[in-house]
């Protein structure tokens, strides 16, 4: 399937404008004296997914903040379909490590929070929030107070957050690596069957290198101390991408590839 | 915290009641061997009684009640509302921020006969000596809640493209709502002694005036009566300030953080 391919006519959830084009034009990040990243060059096509993995401390959260337009690169710029970032554009949703839901509102106002925001008709919230909590699997679900969910269950509800601004890019910041093992990897699955049905663009980052793979069209290797792009890598894995292709031989041999290319010496790997 | 299960509160209240039924009788013991000092419970109850029925005591209780309410409410307000102000603004914490510190510590007892003449020993100087009770605890609490408010909520509400408005709405207000309650709390009991001493200078008025004379007329049964029923209150209000406290943060119930 080509990239074109998958700019799908949209529906009621998916992005109304398709996926967006990121374009990270030789950014550099800097705290005082300490360089976060640096000459960073990475160009995302409209629906793909890049995966950004790399040794701790590699600046690849920064990067993502960056995107996002929570922190403005100190050199180059980030550019969204061709605007440059300087808060986070109409149509960026962003997906939390630790979820980022607010412990005072239910499921129901947790995800419909970007929708009154914008000052949407009350019965379009209601709606679009009813059909948002079905499609992540949380009917149910909807008076309920994070603090009465599990971590899976209070992902899907960040998860649903970000998709209600119908987003042109998800940005994820390691949305799986606070869930256990299991539930991480049943929510992977899942993510990626939203995907295909609605495919945008995607920025992910994780420092899980099968998360990387699984997902990425292709995988920017980041190296440390100051964070640069080490290799950008292809992955020429078949859609949709399920347990089958998790399984294959060419998972594997892309997955020792990224592997390798993290923990060689000059990555900066800490340990 | 621990919490009691609903069996146990039956109990829980038979125990209050014995220890309450035993100061009763230790009290009516020792007020029988020395009944000048102290008055016996029975006269005491004897003397309230009197004060209802001479119209005395609800007057004096209105007095004082509307009193405590006025200042207070000034308080939550004043306290709540500069607290949250204070935390978003830098220029505010940095010009005033050590001042509310520095004067939270300043003894009202001290200030408040000063206050009192100052402002002309009305309903509103009284006023003013309550609400300076209870202003600072309300202040800090809320200020303290505020600037801890969770930067990734923060950065959730920037991600949203969240105005200035709906911020306060969604994150700033519920996230210091628990806090500035712990406040109230704090300010309902610093606003009924502040009350009293409101009510103990010069135009002695309310609840304190009638406990100031009967004070200097040497009428024990009034002074442990109105003592007593005085502290029943008080224990009934820091009772609903707790209520208040749990209601305003349901989020909160068994929460991991």
């Amino acid at each position: 399937m080509s990239l074109h391919d998958r700019r799908k006519a949209p529906t009621l959830t998916s992005p109304g404008r398709g996926g967006a084009a990121v374009t990270i034009d030789d950014v550099t990040m800097r705290f005082g004296d300490r360089v976060a990243a640096s000459n960073i060059r990475v160009d995302v096509a409209p629906g793909e997914i890049v995966s950004v993995v790399g040794p701790s401390g590699c600046g690849k959260t920064t990067l993502l903040r960056a995107v996002a337009g929570l922190i403005a690169p100190s050199e180059g710029s980030v550019k969204v379909d061709g605007e440059t970032v300087d808060r986070t554009p109409e149509g960026v949703g962003m997906v939390f490590q630790h979820f980022g839901l607010f412990p005072w509102k239910t499921v129901e106002a947790n995800v419909a929070y970007p929708l009154r925001l914008r000052g949407l008709p009350k019965e379009e919230i209601a709606a679009r929030t009813r059909e948002l909590i079905g499609m992540v699997g949380l009917s149910g679900f909807e008076k309920s107070y994070p603090h009465q969910l599990s971590g899976g269950m209070q992902q899907r509800t960040g998860l649903a957050r970000a998709l209600a601004v119908r987003p042109r890019v998800l940005l994820m910041d390691e949305p799986f690596g606070a869930l256990d093992a299991q539930t991480a990897e049943v929510l992977r699955f899942e993510l990626l069957r939203m995907w295909e049905e609605h495919p945008i663009t995607m920025l992910f980052v994780t420092h899980s290198i099968d998360e990387a793979v699984l997902f990425g069209d292709r995988v920017v290797v980041l190296k440390g101390r100051p964070g640069r792009v080490h290799e950008v890598i292809d992955v020429a894995l078949p859609h949709p991408r399920d347990r089958a292709v998790a399984r294959s031989e060419e998972f594997a041999a892309l997955r020792e590839r990224v592997w390798s290319l993290v923990m060689s010496p000059d990555a900066g790997q800490a340990g | 915290m621990k919490r009691s299960g609903s069996d146990s509160r039956p109990r829980a209240v038979a125990v209050a009641l014995a220890g309450l039924l035993l100061g009763l009788i230790a009290w009516q013991v020792a007020g029988e061997r020395d009944p000048v000092l102290l008055a016996t419970p029975v006269r005491s109850v004897e003397a309230l009684a009197g004060m209802v029925s001479d119209g005395t005591l609800p007057a004096a209780l209105l007095d004082t009640g509307l009193l405590f309410l006025v200042g207070l409410a000034a308080a939550i307000v004043g306290g709540v509302g500069y607290g949250l102000v204070l935390s978003r603004s830098k220029a505010l914490r940095g010009s005033t921020g050590w001042m509310v510190f520095a004067f939270q510590s300043v003894p009202i007892v001290a200030l408040a006969p000063l206050i009192l003449a100052a402002f002309g020993f009305g309903f509103g100087a009284k006023t003013l000596v309550v609400f300076l009770s209870a202003v600072f605890p309300i202040l800090i609490n809320t200020v303290e809640g505020a600037k801890h408010a969770p930067k990734t909520l923060l950065e959730v509400a920037r991600v949203h493209r969240s105005g200035e408005w709906p911020l306060w709405r969604d994150v700033l207000i519920p996230h210091t709502l628990p806090y500035a309650m712990s406040g109230i709390r704090q300010g309902i009991a610093m606003a009924f002694v502040g009350t009293f001493i409101a009510e103990f200078f010069l135009q002695a008025t309310g609840i304190g005036g009638l406990l100031l004379s009967a004070s200097a007329r040497f009428d024990s049964a009034t002074v442990l009566g109105l003592t007593v029923l005085v502290s029943v209150i008080a224990a009934l209000l820091m009772g609903l300030g707790r209520r208040l406290e749990k209601a305003f943060a349901p989020w909160r119930e068994g929460s991991t953080e």
